[in-house]
């Protein structure tokens, strides 16, 4: 009876102490989702090298937590990938709107020289009708 | 009888003062690089953007986990610490000047509206 007791405590805190060690700290957990959302979106046409920089960064902190997954430095790797992951979409947003920016400077330019062109042409047709 | 009391007592505050002199023994480390990307991001307005404002925080006391980690003689963690807050700071820029050209393209795009509505 005590026998049976030891085991189901041993096989208990066997399991438990697996499970702690095999889960990812949230830092890492957020830093796979931001990564995952940044690569989803404009990162990769616009920014593709600071995604990069941001999948290095992801790589070295999934490389920690298989080597060491309850340490800081797993902890602080991941925090860092997550940083990086977010800037790669920031920098892609930012992208996105320097260009959304430079298209409506053109569209103004393209817009003043029709104004222009019309007004030319008005002109024209008044003075020939004069 | 005395003497040894004398030189034992005085034996123990050595000990003791060594023991709590190689506990505190406060590490150098160099946060040059994230101070300078704290103060880039609030020269950049990061105050002034919510989110950015928020990484900035976090920035500020990520260098102040990594100073008392310093303190304690933690180096290799105050130096992690040191990295967390300069990819905040870093962060932080990002946001803010995100900020400016989300504002500036629809500043930019109003402007073609406004031109087109007035020359209908």
């Amino acid at each position: 009876m005590k026998l049976i007791r030891y085991v189901i405590i041993t096989t208990i805190v066997a399991l438990l102490v697996g499970c702690s060690a095999s889960a990812p700290p949230q830092e890492l957990v957020d830093a796979r989702q931001a990564y995952q959302q940044a690569s989803n979106g404009q990162a990769a046409q616009l920014v593709p090298a600071e995604l990069h920089k941001a999948e290095t960064a992801l790589a070295e902190a999934e490389k920690s937590f298989q080597d060491d997954p309850n340490s800081y430095k797993t902890r602080d790797l991941a925090y860092i990938a997550d940083r990086k992951a977010k800037m790669a979409e920031g920098l892609a947003n930012s992208a996105a709107e320097k260009a959304a920016t430079a298209k409506s400077n053109k569209d103004y330019e393209t817009a003043q020289s029709d104004i222009l062109n019309s007004a030319k042409e008005d002109l024209a047709v008044s003075e020939t009708r004069d | 009888m005395k003497h040894k009391r004398i030189f034992m007592l005085a034996g123990f505050i050595l000990i003791t003062l060594l023991i709590a002199g190689c506990g505190s023994s406060e590490e150098v480390v160099n946060k040059e690089a994230s101070t300078s990307a704290i103060r880039a991001a609030q020269e950049v307005g990061a105050t002034e953007v919510p989110k950015a404002s928020l990484h900035l925080q976090l920035a500020k006391e990520g260098l102040v986990k990594a100073e008392a980690l310093a303190k304690e003689g933690e180096k290799e963690q105050a130096e992690s610490m040191l990295l967390r807050a300069q990819a905040d700071a870093e962060l932080a820029i990002v946001l803010s000047h995100g900020d400016a050209d989300k504002t500036e393209a629809t500043a930019a795009l109003e402007r073609v509206k406004k031109l087109r509505l007035n020359n209908k």
